[in-house]
């Protein structure tokens, strides 16, 4: 039902824009030549969107990666395309954001085949209407029975109407070309100084619709019969209520603290927590407006004046006022989203994997050693700063979500790896951690698509002690599960090549044996933390719930291994092969379960992943198999140096 | 005699048995989890890690029970018969017998919990728990109780008499799952209302349990009044009261219940939203506990992660009903004599693993110390 309205508001609103887009100034195509506006203070300014203050660098970011995939377009950054957005909506409508790969909905919708499929709003609103009747039947439908050729369709019409919403966010505040009656010129004593907007329109509203209703009564309906002085006040009430119905539930663009919230206005609450904050629209329906609220109003409208003046310092001030005005830092959050630093540390890792890499194949230990440790340092500072600046910005411990998982596991797998390394000394923990930290990093990055990946979260996962716990300790679990996994690995691609000596499968050898009882510890500590957070939350230590038995699953899969090799029932082969085999073991675990759709900790259904999965799983089947399958061939000829 | 439980309880003990257990035990955890998708989570429960034995198609497999009583006869033989009473060995002791009282306290959770929800109005209270699960057929009579037949032994056809009661009751049509839809004009002869408007159909059960609505059509005959056909299903705010002799009978089908020895009444329930969204951040029920029995009474709070824990009954945050005139919490209720066993072994656990790794990280260090020495 929800949806149903979503749809029907879309259709409505894009007619609608399209209908009013000439009552805008017109602004030539001037912007897409000028020079590059100061954007750091404007994308600093906060905004309150998915539950939480951000900056409007991220809002910009999150969005257009949501219509277009990516956090810019050619060479314009976000944060550019949302100011023209949001100030020159007429031209803005032509850039070409909406990517839309599913051919058969290009085709559909009626557009053109491109080389990148990227269309502009303008593009693609004929095809909004056309497909509405087919949108309004899916409504009924169950999501069973939805296809992924329409689940596009769907995804489409939602993200049109998310950017309608954007798109007239300020339109209140935007100069209009539209022609006052002198009459009622008169009565707007700003207007020798700004030029016209919606804002300056609603204070004569009330009479000029007064004035309509009089004219109506004694002419009637038909235009034809006013006076031209007549026609001009009709037209001009008729734009004014078409801007106000057009913007009728417009509450995306929260740039204002609501006045009447409590919370702030608390002076003891400088922190980040925040109360409701509204949209210009919702603060001019509601009539919530206070001398503070007119402030931000009349900056942001001074904004907008810059932007079409292309008063590049004038727009710097003013950005700083209304950031001085906002009074919410985010500043750590837009160092956070410039540093990109799960991109760039996945760079180092893949650095410092080479280097350890190149070491190893050309004996050249001594200074690469030092080389390659170095870099890894800076990845995993990197990496470390990334999840600390995310501690900060959300006021909690670093995982909340599947997401944040993999990020933290990109941190604490390599940092063990390289702990291993210090002791051993041998490179093997530098490519175990250059090599773990590429493929989180890639597995992180491929998740990151879904916008911003910082969530507030629901009741039951708000707590700091559990987060702090369990989630942790089973996250560091998984990490010492994947080391242990990769110096498996390496122990049989050492064996397998014949690159590995007596003493250093020996050694290796031993500290598997002690990864596998560290990863066990973790793991069954943080499986049985979880369980008494459940007491604690649902009451039932054990629910039998996907992701509690996929946890258990690692448990029971290490103590197997572990007690197989402590009884003898398992050879010093078949030991290596069941601890290389825990990655999929924990892939299924971890992420696996997950697809299943169903349970507590269900993420829904993602395609891409379960493919994903099913590739790794036939892989390490393939790949452990055959290099047991060599190394016990050279046992048999008596070529492989024994790790007793 | 001795000798021969030694011997048995030795080789129950082995190492093999383990062996064998763990895959087994992993293989039903995968069978039993994937299964959730189609049966949902309560039933893939009982069938997979609830009962003794599971068909897969004509093959019977052991199920949880078998596999679990197993693997604790296993774990008990080898830590009373095989343990090695040593220092090296004290944290494989403690983290084995973590490991027993974790699968006891589970075996005494499943044999002695009970769960179910208390659902209270703002300003009003409540002692009554509903279970989660079982649906019973209840006649009342006002206030008393006079019959309940749990709904798995409803049947089409069967007849419920009791001398309780002074009518028949002929069960025609049960489906534990149900839809309703209207019946046809054709359809309507001998109905009373609101059966004459409404029909039961069956329908494939849910896979969460939950949302199964259960219901009965049945058939009233010897009353000379109020004979006829009725329906009344799981959650029906009006189901049908006969009056027979002056007194009115009540059928329905309803939930189990039983009576918590205390009341609990709900002073406000507050949500709180995390800014702009819709989206919960917290939510909390101010109640008062009413105990006549110990002549108590004292306020309290509920909230996401923070329970009440009073005579053995632990009170969680369990769920809300905002759509109503005035607000519901909904409340878990559980009896779990269980309860500390996973505490005190996810300590014993984790000590015993610590100590495991400490004693094997010294040992790696002084034989490397010895070999540099020599």
């Amino acid at each position: 039902m929800k949806t149903r309205f979503l749809s029907l508001l879309v259709i409505f609103l894009s007619l609608l824009f399209m209908a009013a887009s000439p009552l805008w100034a017109e602004d030539d195509d001037k912007h897409h030549e000028q020079k590059p506006f100061a954007m750091a203070e404007f994308g600093q300014l906060p905004i309150l969107h998915d539950g939480r203050i951000k900056p409007l660098d991220t809002f910009a970011r999150t969005q257009l990666i949501r219509f277009s995939d990516k956090d810019h377009i050619e060479h314009m950054p976000a944060i550019t395309w949302l100011a023209t957005t949001l100030f020159d909506p007429g031209n803005a409508s032509e850039l070409k954001i909406f990517r839309i790969n599913n051919e058969n909905l290009r085709h559909l919708m009626g557009l053109e085949e491109r080389k990148k499929p990227l269309y502009a709003f303008v593009e693609i609103t004929e095809g909004l209407e056309k497909t509405f009747p087919t949108v309004e039947k899916l409504m009924s439908e169950t999501p069973q029975n939805i296809s992924s050729d329409q689940k596009d369709l769907l995804t489409l019409h939602e993200n049109a109407l998310e950017y309608t919403q954007i798109l007239r966010s300020l339109s209140l505040l935007l100069p209009l070309n539209v022609t006052v009656p002198e009459k009622w010129a008169k009565e707007l004593p700003t207007l020798s100084t700004r030029s016209v907007n919606f804002l300056t329109l609603k204070k004569i509203d009330a009479g000029l619709q007064d004035e309509i209703k009089q004219i109506i009564k004694r002419k009637g309906q038909n235009p034809a019969k006013y006076t031209p002085n007549e026609q001009m006040t009709a037209v001009l009430g008729w734009q004014i209520k078409m801007i106000a119905d057009a913007a009728e539930g417009n509450n995306l663009f929260r740039v204002i603290p609501d006045p009447w919230d409590e919370r702030n206005t608390d002076k003891k609450n400088t922190g980040q927590k925040s109360g409701e904050w509204i949209s210009p629209w919702e603060l001019v329906q509601s009539g919530k407006g206070s001398p503070r609220t007119s402030e931000f109003l009349d900056l942001w409208t001074a904004l907008g004046a810059n932007w079409s003046q292309l008063d590049d310092k004038a727009w710097h001030d003013n950005s700083k006022k209304l950031l001085a005005l906002g009074n919410h830092s985010t500043r750590l959050e837009i160092f956070y989203n410039k540093l990109q630093p799960f991109f760039t540390s996945t760079i180092f890792f893949a650095l410092s994997f080479l280097l350890a890499l190149i070491a190893l194949t050309f004996n050249q230990t001594k200074y690469i050693w030092f080389l390659a440790g170095g870099v890894l340092a800076i990845a995993l500072g990197i990496q470390g700063l990334g999840l600390v600046a995310r501690v900060l910005v959300l006021e909690r411990p670093p995982v909340g979500t599947l997401y944040e998982s993999i990020l933290f596991v990109g941190f604490v797998a390599p940092f063990f790896a390289a702990l291993m390394e210090l002791r051993m000394k041998n490179m093997l923990g530098f490519l175990s951690a250059g090599f773990m930290g590429i493929g989180v990093g890639l597995l992180a990055l491929s998740m990151a698509g879904e916008g911003d990946t910082m969530k507030v979260l629901t009741a039951v996962l708000n707590t700091q002690f559990w987060l702090a716990t369990h989630v942790l300790c089973i996250t560091i679990g998984y990490g010492w599960c994947l080391v242990t996994s990769v110096l498996s690995h390496i122990m049989l691609l050492g064996q397998a090549t014949g690159k590995l000596d007596r003493p250093t499968l020996k050694n290796l050898t031993h500290a598997q044996g002690t990864l596998a009882l560290t990863a066990l510890l973790f793991t069954a500590t943080g499986t049985i933390l979880g369980g008494i957070w459940a007491d604690q939350s649902w009451g039932r230590f054990w629910g039998w719930d996907p992701k509690e038995n996929g946890a258990m699953l690692i448990v029971l899969w290490l103590i197997w291994i572990i007690h197989g090799k402590i009884a003898g029932q398992f050879s010093k082969l078949a030991v290596t092969m069941g601890m290389s085999f825990l990655s999929v073991i924990v892939g299924t675990a971890w992420i696996g379960v997950n697809l299943l759709g169903i349970g507590l900790h269900s993420y829904g259904f993602i395609e891409g992943l379960f493919w994903g999965l099913g590739v790794f799983t036939v892989g390490e089947m393939i790949l452990i198999g055959g290099l047991a399958w060599i190394i016990q061939r050279k046992e048999q000829k008596g070529t492989i140096p024994d790790a007793a | 005699m001795l000798e021969t439980i030694k011997k048995i309880a030795t080789r129950l003990a082995q190492p093999d048995i383990l062996f064998w257990v763990l895959p087994m035990m992993m293989a039903l955890i995968v069978l039993g989890t994937i299964a959730q998708k189609s049966i949902g989570l309560f039933a893939a429960q009982q069938e997979y890690f609830g009962s003794f034995f599971l068909m897969l198609g004509p093959i019977p497999i052991p199920a949880g029970l078998s596999i679990m009583g197993v693997f604790l006869i296993n774990l008990l033989c080898k830590f009373v018969m095989k343990s090695e009473w040593t220092w090296q060995k004290s944290g494989t002791i403690i983290s084995h017998f973590g490991v027993l009282l974790l699968v006891f306290g589970g075996l005494m959770t499943a044999l002695t919990s009970k769960e179910g929800f208390v659902m209270i109005p703002q300003g009003g209270s409540s002692t009554i728990v509903e279970d989660y699960h079982a649906r019973n057929l209840a006649i009342r009579s006002e206030t008393e109780t006079l019959l309940t037949i749990p709904h798995e032994h409803l049947e089409n056809g069967m007849t419920v008499s009791d001398p309780k009661i002074p009518f028949t009751l002929n069960v025609d049509k049960y489906c534990f799952n149900c839809t309703i839809t209207s019946r046809p004009e054709n359809l309507q002869q001998g109905w009373e209302r609101p059966g004459i408007f409404m029909m039961l159909n069956k329908a494939p059960a849910e896979s969460q349990d939950e949302k199964n609505l259960t219901g009965i059509e049945f058939s009233i005959t010897g009353t000379h009044g109020v004979d006829g056909k009725y329906l009344t299903f799981d959650g029906f705010p009006k189901p049908p009261t006969l009056v027979v002799n002056d007194k009115p009978y009540t059928i329905t089908i309803e939930r189990a219940r039983r009576e918590l020895p205390f009341s609990i009444e709900l002073k406000e329930f507050k949500r709180a939203l995390h800014p702009g969204t819709d989206m919960a951040s917290a939510f909390m029920s101010q109640i008062t506990i009413n105990d006549k029995e110990q002549g108590v009474s004292f306020p309290a709070t509920i909230e996401m992660n923070e329970p009440l824990r009073y005579r053995g009954f632990t009170l969680y945050q369990s769920s809300f009903d905002l759509n109503g005139e005035v607000p519901y919490t909904i409340l878990a209720v559980v009896e779990n004599k269980g309860r500390l066993f996973p505490y005190i072994a996810s300590i014993l656990i984790a000590l015993g693993l610590i100590i495991h790794l400490g004693l094997r990280i010294a040992n790696r260090i002084k034989s490397r110390t010895e070999e540099n020495a020599a």
